[in-house]
């Protein structure tokens, strides 16, 4: 931008001032991380949420699915943190078994769609010419129908499981990262440096793995935080809607269903489960943001 | 104040920048005089501070830049102890301000109209729309933009570069200021238009408005300024009329400056003389004589220690000054 | 304009027709027969075989596509896997309703979003930008469902401000109209007003050191005429653009927020359709949904067209 007039560039005449952030997936080190605030909040947060996941895998304080562990309707106590349900079942424990099913659709989301979407986007990438034309329309038309219906309309088809809302939501994220990754490959691929990799004979292959994905991963490790955060989101809300795991199997979304149909009686289950909701994605969106800030320092400023 | 009184008076103007814990100095101690209805270039390398002089001026120069002097004087009036809300007054319509690239100064989503008569509207307070476009009509026709009527109507981006920057100058004209700094107003531009803006320039020099010309580009100097003052890091280095300076310049850097303009006619040179090296960064300013290091008349004198010791302090009452210890023995080339 | 927005529309029936194609092979394509999942222990297999004559889903699948495809261009929606009724006139029914609360969604997100970035942007690392960013973050991670149960448990279970749920239409009672409207589009704009706040923040951090601001300084201009025209009125150019881009999210949270609050659009209806597994009309549905989206996206690049004039073709 050599053409910016004087009168914007005179603030520091000529100076560098310290040397410019590297960034790039080099600069994920656990020093970074509790060296920068949002990140390590979002660390936190989300460990304590894995953990929760893992511990209420094999342990609750009450079986989550027992009624009358206490009597119904129990505002949160000492024996009962988070209050009861209509049925007496104690609601910390269905949070934490909750916790297990959301964490994992939203991981298994994120893991298919990462995997479908890099191989889509480095087709298209790579091999340009018809194929990207095509793959890329194909693309931009499933990025046009909103995510949340294109999964609803999935779920449909299948059976209302844990299983289906994660393949469904595999359907939805496939093109997100199908475009980041198509767009990295598409940017490095004419690079000097890839062109002379080609000349002296590197497969293509190879030279997929060594020189376009270390540019790409940055950029895909926070398209992961972000994605496993939404997929949380929209795993409770299809669970909300119904089309997810099915009670009595508790899920975040369907405690929601309860809390909305018992609001009068019980207001605590609904701002008791949504609140952990809300804290399980604000630490994965916390940290996908501070991965952001270490992995693309220029970026910073755009969000405090 | 009589008519003799300078327009600008500055003595000792100083603007630091606090950087790393120390501070920086991008124009440092400079002194000048601008008088009424004159044009002065301003002309240096880059990082030389002549751009953050201008904006000083103006009391523009961003933070956290400072700006100090002993003496700062627009029309009579102290700049320094006016208030912010004073500023804005003179800004705009006594001292004006045109810089290299004119799209860059103009609101996207306005019309030429309306950019025009807003700087009337916020000085001067005329609302009626009648009165406000005769205004913008005059302040067209005055810098020679063709189609004035077509062109009110019109956005900034569907001038030609030439068109832009009159509309520019005619914003800044419109409320008749004194003095206009003009920032590089020419250096973007084909050398045909170039011709076009500079003879407005003095057409506006004519009528009573000075000029600060800043620029790296001695050939235009000569065509128009009347005075010019040579830039090095942050100091003036010779001053002078364009006329004396140019046939007798005293100051090593403004010989290799001349030296390296194209002469028109005659053989071509055998080499393009640039001046050697790199000019300094306001962090790194060389000891003494600030221009030693790329001083052909140092070298060739064998590198004498006062150059690197002692800083040129030149007799600033003299017309034609320079700021080099040889130059003050008279010894020029 | 015209040829703008007509070029535009040339662009998009192609897209939508790939996208029919998609969305066929899409739901096609899916293992499973949702006839014999729909009627579930009660389906024989004549039953089952019956239905799928009725419903027209025996016939070859190139067959049934055309038969779709030319019936959405006559404005068809076809019919209901599960009551065989035509999906038509109860789709056109909840139109109304839907866009009610799609345009009252949007006014709020810009009206929470716009001027909280603005004044986050203007004094960037004021005391409200530091709020405002740690705000957001909150904002973007509640769940719309979460955020809409809070609502009616404030407003319409303590304060008994607001009806809780259900729809009147307008033309009917327009103030009732309003105010059952009110909360659903809040929660929307509260869930999506964060990411228009953060982009419109950064534009506007930009703008304040563009070139042109700061020579409207150096003109002596009023500092509430550079407010208002050269910071304001460019500042909202992304807007427009911004909410092209959140449209899908919007949309999604319509969705839910339709069936927290009994709200008949067309998103409630499609989730009755999930429910019951009636994937013909859920097929329909998305088709609807995506028409819609591709509509309101195709507003958005008009007025950001007549509000920019450099981007006028």
């Amino acid at each position: 931008m050599s053409t910016v007039p004087r009168i914007a560039r005179i603030g520091m005449p000529g100076l560098r001032v310290r040397d410019l952030p590297t960034g790039g997936v080099q600069a994920i080190t656990f020093h970074a991380i509790v060296h920068h605030r949002r990140a390590l909040l979002g660390a936190l947060l989300t460990a304590i949420v894995l953990l929760i996941g893992v511990v209420g895998s094999f342990w609750t304080p009450y079986d989550p699915m027992t009624f009358d562990t206490g009597p119904a309707f129990t505002p949160p106590e000492l024996a009962h943190p988070m209050g009861t349900d209509v049925y007496g079942r104690d609601i910390l424990s269905r949070v934490m078994a909750g916790a297990q099913v959301s964490l994992l659709v939203s991981a298994g989301a994120v893991l298919g769609s990462l995997i479908f979407g890099t191989i889509i986007g480095l087709l298209a990438g790579y091999l340009g010419g018809f194929v990207d034309v095509v793959l890329t329309r194909i693309v931009d038309i499933m990025l046009a129908i909103p995510g949340l219906v294109l999964a609803l309309g999935l779920v449909t088809l299948l059976r209302p499981s844990a299983f289906s809302v994660s393949v469904a939501l595999i359907a939805v994220y496939t093109w997100q990262f199908a475009r980041i990754v198509r767009s990295s490959v598409v940017a490095v691929r004419h690079r000097p440096y890839v062109e002379a990799a080609k000349g002296l004979g590197s497969s293509g292959l190879s030279i997929v793995f060594r020189d376009i994905f270390p540019t790409v991963l940055p950029v895909l490790i926070v398209q992961v935080a972000t994605a496993f955060a939404w997929g949380i989101l929209d795993e409770a809300a299809i669970g909300f809607l119904g089309l997810g795991v099915q009670p009595p199997s508790p899920s975040w979304g369907s405690l929601l269903i309860e809390g909305r149909q018992y609001l009068y009686d019980a207001p605590w289950l609904p701002v008791g489960a949504g609140a952990v909701v809300m804290v399980a994605v604000l630490g994965v969106n916390l940290l996908g943001d501070g991965l952001r800030d270490i992995v693309d320092p220029r970026s910073g400023g755009a969000h405090l | 104040m009589t008519e003799t009184t300078p327009l600008i008076r500055v003595e000792g103007l100083t603007v630091e920048f606090p950087v790393r814990g120390s501070t920086v100095r991008a124009v440092d101690d400079v002194s000048f005089e601008v008088s009424r209805g004159e044009i002065v270039g301003l002309v240096g390398e880059s990082a030389s501070g002549k751009s953050t002089l201008g904006l000083s001026l103006l009391r523009m120069v961003p933070p956290p830049g400072e700006v100090r002097a002993h003496r700062m004087e627009f029309d009579g009036r102290d700049l320094s102890a006016l208030t912010e809300s004073q500023l804005r007054q003179i800004r705009g319509s006594e001292i004006s301000l045109i810089v290299q690239d004119a799209l860059a100064t103009m609101n996207p989503v306005t019309t030429v109209l309306e950019q025009i008569t807003q700087v009337v509207r916020d000085h001067e307070g005329v609302r009626s729309r009648r009165v406000l476009r005769e205004r913008a009509v005059q302040a067209l026709r005055d810098v020679q933009l063709p189609d004035v009527e077509m062109n009110l109507g019109r956005f900034p981006h569907e001038l030609s570069g030439g068109m832009q920057q009159r509309v520019a100058i005619a914003q800044g004209l419109i409320l008749g200021p004194k003095l206009i700094i003009a920032d590089e107003p020419t250096t973007a531009l084909d050398v045909t238009v170039q011709a076009e803006i500079l003879a407005l320039l003095k057409q506006i020099r004519d009528s009573g408005t000075s000029i600060v010309f800043v620029t790296h580009d001695l050939a235009t100097v000569a065509e128009i300024c009347d005075r010019v003052l040579v830039m090095y890091a942050g100091r003036i280095v010779e001053s002078g009329t364009v006329a004396e300076v140019f046939a007798e310049p005293q100051h090593p850097y403004t010989q290799g400056l001349l030296a390296s303009l194209l002469p028109l006619g005659g053989e071509p040179p055998e080499r393009l003389e640039a001046i050697p090296g790199q000019p300094p960064r306001p962090d790194a300013w060389p000891s003494g004589c600030r221009f030693h290091p790329r001083c052909v008349l140092w070298k060739s004198k064998g590198e004498p220690h006062i150059c690197r010791d002692e800083d040129p302090r030149p007799d600033e009452s003299q017309p034609h000054w320079a700021a080099c210890h040889f130059a003050l023995e008279g010894a020029g080339s | 304009m015209l040829r703008y927005i007509v070029n535009r529309l040339l662009i998009v029936v192609p897209l939508l027709l790939a996208l029919t194609v998609l969305l066929f092979v899409y739901v096609h394509a899916v293992p499973g027969d949702p006839i014999a999942g729909m009627l579930g222990p009660n389906g024989t297999p004549e039953l089952i075989a019956q239905i799928r004559t009725d419903r027209g889903l025996d016939r070859p699948l190139l067959e049934q596509y055309w038969s779709w495809l030319s019936g959405l261009v006559a404005g068809d929606l076809g019919v209901s896997l599960i009551s065989g009724q035509d999906i038509t006139p109860i789709v056109i029914d909840r139109i109304p309703a839907t866009l009610q609360l799609t345009f009252a969604g949007l006014f709020f997100v810009i009206l929470i979003g716009f001027p909280a970035g603005y004044l986050a942007g203007k004094y960037k690392g004021g005391w409200l930008d530091r709020i405002l960013s740690p705000a957001a973050l909150i904002g973007l991670s509640m769940p719309s469902f979460w955020v809409g149960t809070l609502l009616i448990l404030l407003f319409g279970v303590q304060l008994r401000w607001f009806p809780t749920g259900g729809y009147v239409a307008f033309e009917d009672n327009s103030w009732q109209s309003l105010r059952l409207t009110f909360m659903p589009a809040l929660v929307l704009g509260i869930t999506l007003s964060p990411f228009l706040a953060r982009m419109v923040r950064a534009s506007t951090a930009e703008l304040t050191r563009e070139p042109f601001v700061v020579q409207a300084r150096t003109r002596g201009l009023l500092p509430g005429t550079i407010s208002r025209r050269y910071l304001m009125r460019n500042a909202i150019l992304p807007v427009v653009v911004i909410i092209g881009m959140q449209l899908g999210t919007l949309i999604g949270g319509q969705v839910i927020v339709e069936q927290l609050f009994n709200w008949p659009g067309v998103g409630r209806l499609l989730i009755e359709g999930a429910v019951r597994r009636d994937y013909l009309l859920v097929q329909s549905l998305i088709f609807v949904i995506a028409v819609i989206y591709i509509m309101i996206n195709l507003l958005t690049e008009v007025v950001h067209a007549w509000l920019d004039p450099r981007v006028r073709l």
